[in-house]
């Protein structure tokens, strides 16, 4: 071997244990899911003689006994609803404060103000907000929890929207004036179509970080009727302790959606949280 | 008093329409819901600490008794001490790892975009999911696990992972610290993509080798992307919930609780409202201690550079 070819086997075999690192890294994050939805099709006993191979009868048993007894339909009903009404009223009333403090008049006490909500994490609210909102008659409401979840990305919403929207081209604004615009028209036509990357951005956070909730909807909508997705888990996990092949059932009837949408959003959802990470 | 420039600096054409009615209009809504229920609950929240009370019936003012009781409490320290377990592990372990990812996938450019969305789903997945379905894996009898473990005549090594007082903490350590590896790798490995590639090049071409780039090149440039995931990791650490909640519920006792479980315990289950409050505040105290720590080690690294 000249030194030359040897040099290109050692280069090959360092590539090579590299990529199978990255690939067993790869597996650990899609095994556990792949073990959840092959035990799901598994009858109880066939999960203990058989953990690792794959089911010898699909049975579907499991699946009406986890969406019966966790009301999986309503509460993933709940869920959208939570996430849907949160989240128009978080864009609508943040692109609003934002318009002003972006494009009228820039005012850094205000947003010194919004900012403050930043650094507080949402265990220290959770208590007082419950109590607040149970004083004006919207405790276990489905009102009470949509406004905690709109107000708990409230900061971090207005902090990015006006990030976006300082960047409107002035001459824009000037033109739109110019040619007699009211400042609804300017908001509904000029600034809010130029800060759509945002917005989705905003929208796309606040869906997952309602979507992936547990404590807030336990503390806010304790009863069956309100429950949200992550609470019907919770519960079957204490009902059906001992079938396993349920609570495989329940998962899987969880995660598939997640996991559906975020292969159709990946590249949305990996840009959102990221952009959201690094302006938080 | 303000200077007309100065004033026109601050302002847009649109303050010159004079419609000042529509712009109060703008800003009343989030002004109010802010205000009402996050500053609010905030101050309301220092009041009540200061109360013994049950969340119905009278309040009673206890002064700092609230925050003296936490402090007396075996069971606060526990978890305080489980949490800062958990805030070590996510520094030196997952960031690092996370860091290792990224740099092997900045080096691979063609694989890169399929192994980004594997590693980083599962922290797009709910956290109380994720817990279950551990719960379902690390069972001593039946979780794969186990079984491949006895399988490879390794059975001293097939604990109960979840209710042995030993291991448990470790193991809900480990499954956060799984969960949000890809979400670190993904913030690092935008950090690494945003390095001129001219200057990776140059580098090369100087002969530098790939360890010294390393060095030398992309680590100084992702440092602050690394700040940024040493706080994701402080405070996702005493915001720690669901998945301890969900699999283990903080047991057996307190071994596997972190504060936030501990805070939720005495709201929630024991109606002490003040008592809870009480660690809510600790809990926002400790989150921004923490912060100014890793801005000040940043800093600090900054002037010796």
């Amino acid at each position: 071997m000249t030194e030359n070819t040897r040099r290109l086997v050692g280069e090959r075999a360092v590539g090579a244990i590299k990529m199978i690192f990255l690939i067993l890294v790869a597996l650990s994050m899609i095994f556990p899911f792949y073990w959840i939805v092959m035990a799901s099709f598994k009858s109880n006993n066939d999960i203990f003689a058989n953990p690792l191979g794959l089911p010898t009868s699909f049975r579907l048993d499991a699946f009406a006994t986890a969406w019966n007894n966790a009301r999986m339909g309503m509460s993933m009903l709940n869920s959208l609803i939570y996430c849907g009404a949160s989240i128009a009223i978080l864009i609508i009333v943040s692109s609003m404060v934002s318009f002003v403090m972006a494009l009228v008049r820039r005012s850094k006490a205000m947003l010194l103000y919004f900012s403050f909500g930043l650094l507080i994490p949402i265990h220290a609210v959770i208590i007082p907000l419950n109590i607040t909102l149970n004083q004006i008659g919207l405790g276990r409401t489905r009102a009470g929890l949509i406004i905690a979840y709109f107000v708990l990305q409230l900061s971090f919403s207005i902090i990015l929207l006006t990030a976006t929207m300082r960047s409107t081209p002035k001459e824009l604004i000037d033109a739109s004036v110019m040619d007699g615009c009211t400042v609804n028209q300017v908001f509904w036509h000029v600034a809010l179509p130029m800060s759509k990357a945002g917005i989705a951005t905003v929208g796309t956070l606040a869906f997952i970080s309602c979507w992936n909730d547990l404590l807030l909807g336990m503390v806010i909508a304790p009863t069956r009727e309100l429950q949200t997705v992550n609470i019907a888990v919770s519960n079957l996990r204490v009902s059906f302790s001992d079938s396993y092949n349920v609570l495989a059932a329940g998962i899987t009837c969880m995660f598939v959606p997640s996991v559906i949408v975020y292969s159709l959003f990946q590249k949305q959802i990996i840009r959102g949280l990221v952009s959201g990470a690094i302006k938080g | 008093m303000r200077t007309e420039r100065e004033d026109r600096e601050r302002t847009t054409v649109l303050w010159r329409l004079n419609d000042r009615k529509a712009l109060a209009l703008y800003s009343a809504p989030a002004l109010a819901f802010y205000t009402v229920f996050m500053i609010f609950p905030i101050a309301f929240s220092i009041y009540i600490s200061l109360q013994s009370w049950t969340g119905g019936g009278e309040m009673e003012f206890v002064g700092l008794a609230n925050y003296l009781d936490v402090l007396k409490d075996g069971d606060f320290w526990i978890t305080f001490k489980n949490t800062i377990v958990l805030l070590v592990l996510s520094v030196l372990i997952q960031v690092p790892i996370a860091f290792l990812l990224a740099y092997l996938l900045f080096r691979s450019q063609r694989v890169m975009g399929v192994f980004r969305a594997i590693y980083f789903m599962p922290a797009a997945i709910s956290s109380t999911v994720i817990g279950v379905l551990f719960c379902l894996l690390l069972n001593s009898d039946l979780g794969p696990l186990n079984f491949i473990l006895k399988k490879a005549n390794l059975s001293f090594l097939a604990l109960n992972w979840l209710s042995n007082k030993d291991t448990v903490l470790y193991t809900t350590c480990a499954v956060m610290i799984w969960q949000f590896i890809g979400y670190h790798m993904v913030i690092i490995l935008a950090g690494m993509q945003s390095i001129p590639v001219e200057l990776l090049e140059a580098a090369a071409i100087d002969g530098a080798s790939s360890g010294r780039i390393l060095r030398s090149v992309v680590l100084p440039l992702c440092k602050d992307m690394i700040e940024i995931c040493m706080l994701l990791a402080v405070v996702g650490s005493f915001k720690s919930f669901d998945v301890p909640y969900v699999m283990t519920w903080g047991g057996p006792g307190v071994s596997s609780s972190f504060l936030a479980i501990y805070m939720f315990k005495a709201a929630f289950l024991k109606s002490e409202i003040g008592l809870g409050t009480t660690i809510g505040i600790i809990i926002l105290l400790l989150a921004l201690i923490g912060t100014r720590v890793i801005n000040r080690v940043f800093e600090s690294g900054d002037e010796q550079a």
